[in-house]
């Protein structure tokens, strides 16, 4: 056999045509460990895995619908869709332009409330204090009273809720309609009390009560019934009792 | 000073040696299966098979066993032309040889076997009968159906000698027996029964199972293809051997050897 050097020649391109697919899979499966590695020091993966957990919390939230950050209307369909949700508080609200505010999907970033202070009070004088007054020369407290207007008191209370998405406002402003039998406004505030904070019972009591007075009783009762299917509240219960004997 | 692989390679010779017959399941029962139809009163038989399936050494063998007791003839080359044919046919049914320009006339060859029946029976073992034209294969029919000589007609399997077999045999053959390429096992079985006749123990022992796969994927179970692949394997390792033992391993055939012989004989390319 005089050909084996070529033989030889030939059998090492076979063997590296051979092996070509598998050192094309090495490569690949190399590149994409340095790549995962590479974003795992760059801390990318951890963004990716709080990601995940976000995901994961924000699953088993949903099940809990007034517990996880998520609008009041989305308890009254079985699976909460966001659209569908959005469409039946619309359909509640939209016949009448109740404030000028944003929608919650375009809420602001909350900021700590900046509240601007317009009466200045002072410290009640105790009896302790009484017997160093006597030594100290007496300081007069100045109130500045402002007059204020109530409907402008809302206005300014509602311009803030904007600013600072505070859900004590907002159920302020719910609480302050509903007293006045301003049904559709406190429905209002009560949904987006729920939009900014979505454990708040309160809001979620308010919502319900305002949807009785509008006549929404059905509606009421569902949102009611879903509420204590998932917290299984004792406050939802009295309610939803007095609203079915038509108590409310 | 001899290399132990010399041997080894000398064993895949190709050959229709009847020495070299290897007994194995599938063709121990072709054997039979040709041998019950040659004692049955049929007048052809046929003998089908892709190349190297080991038609010619079945025939070769079946002469050798059944010459003391039978009149069998094995025509291994097909005749060029059917003046050479009829000579060979003549020189077996009479004994005797042609007289120098003289030629046979086919009717009174065929009146001739008529005579014979019932008192000889002649069996004629036709090898790569796909050589034959039709009109030559006609008369083979004519003479068979005097019932004095009777054809075993081996014929290779390709999509081109299938319509042969169809359109010139299939209604005058009343016995087909098809050899098929060997299984794995049985490529195993060929390979190390092949060696061990020859003595060839620590040979035989380094065919591991591996390798035999290897073969048989390469020959896909063709035993001229086997015998070709082999030969080529020793003559390799004979090379090393002799040249660089660094490079062959004595108790394993190396599967680059293997694949080096593929490359040679062209069952795989770069």
């Amino acid at each position: 056999m005089y050909d084996i050097k070529p033989l030889e020649e030939e059998w090492k391109k076979y063997r590296r045509k051979k092996r070509r697919p598998y050192i094309v899979i090495a490569a690949f499966v190399l590149l994409a460990g340095a790549g995962l590695a590479a974003l795992y020091y760059t801390k990318g993966i951890d963004q990716l895995f709080s990601k995940g957990t976000n995901s994961t919390s924000k699953t088993q939230h949903t099940s809990l619908v007034f517990i996880a950050n998520k609008p009041l209307d989305r308890i009254e369909v079985a699976k909460p869709v966001h659209e569908e949700s959005l469409k039946v508080s619309s359909e509640g609200i939209s016949d009448e332009i109740v404030e000028d505010l944003p929608l919650a999907n375009n809420k602001p970033i909350r900021k700590k409330p900046r509240v601007k202070m317009h009466i200045v009070t002072t410290e009640m004088p105790s009896a302790a204090k009484k017997a160093a007054k006597k030594e100290n020369p007496h300081k007069k407290v100045h109130l500045n009273i402002k007059k204020v207007s109530a409907s402008h008191a809302y206005k300014e209370v509602a311009a803030r809720f904007r600013e600072t998405q505070d859900p004590a406002d907002s159920l302020f402003l719910a609480r302050a309609y509903y007293k006045m039998g301003k049904y559709k406004k406190a429905e209002y505030w009560a949904l987006q009390t729920n939009n900014v904070d979505s454990r708040n019972e309160e809001s979620i009591l308010l919502f319900a009560k305002a949807k009785v007075k509008r006549r929404h009783k059905n509606e009421a009762i569902r949102i009611l019934s879903k509420y204590i299917q998932q917290t299984n509240s004792t406050e939802a219960k009295i309610l939803l009792m007095k609203i079915k004997k038509g108590k409310v | 000073m001899k290399s132990r692989y010399e041997s080894a390679k000398n064993v895949f010779i190709d050959s229709i040696d009847i020495d070299d017959y290897i007994e194995l399941g599938t063709s121990v029962t072709a054997y039979k299966q040709l041998e019950h139809s040659i004692d049955k009163p049929l007048k052809m038989i046929l003998l089908f098979g892709r190349p190297g399936t080991g038609k010619s050494i079945l025939l070769n063998r079946i002469q050798q066993k059944l010459k003391y007791q039978k009149e069998i003839y094995y025509f291994d080359t097909p005749s060029i032309s059917e003046k050479e044919f009829f000579h060979k046919l003549f020189k077996v049914l009479t004994g005797k040889d042609l007289p120098k320009n003289t030629e046979v006339n086919f009717s009174a060859l065929v009146d001739f076997c008529k005579n014979l029946r019932g008192e000889r029976e002649i069996i004629i073992l036709l090898d790569e009968a796909q050589m034959y034209g039709p009109e030559l294969m006609e008369k083979i029919r004519l003479l068979s159906d005097s019932r004095a000589v009777k054809f075993v007609v081996s014929l290779h399997k390709t999509e081109n000698e299938d319509l042969i077999a169809k359109e010139h045999f299939q209604s005058r053959i009343w016995e087909v027996i098809e050899l098929k390429n060997a299984n794995k096992e049985d490529l195993t079985n060929y390979i190390h029964k092949k060696l061990l006749k020859k003595n060839l123990f620590e040979t035989a022992n380094s065919m591991k199972e591996k390798e035999l796969k290897l073969i048989h994927k390469f020959t896909g179970g063709n035993f001229r293809e086997c015998n070709k692949l082999l030969f080529t394997i020793f003559e390799i390792c004979e090379y090393y051997d002799r040249h660089e033992p660094s490079k062959i391993h004595y108790d394993k055939i190396p599967k680059r050897i293997i694949e080096m012989a593929a490359l040679k004989l062209g069952y795989i390319n770069v």
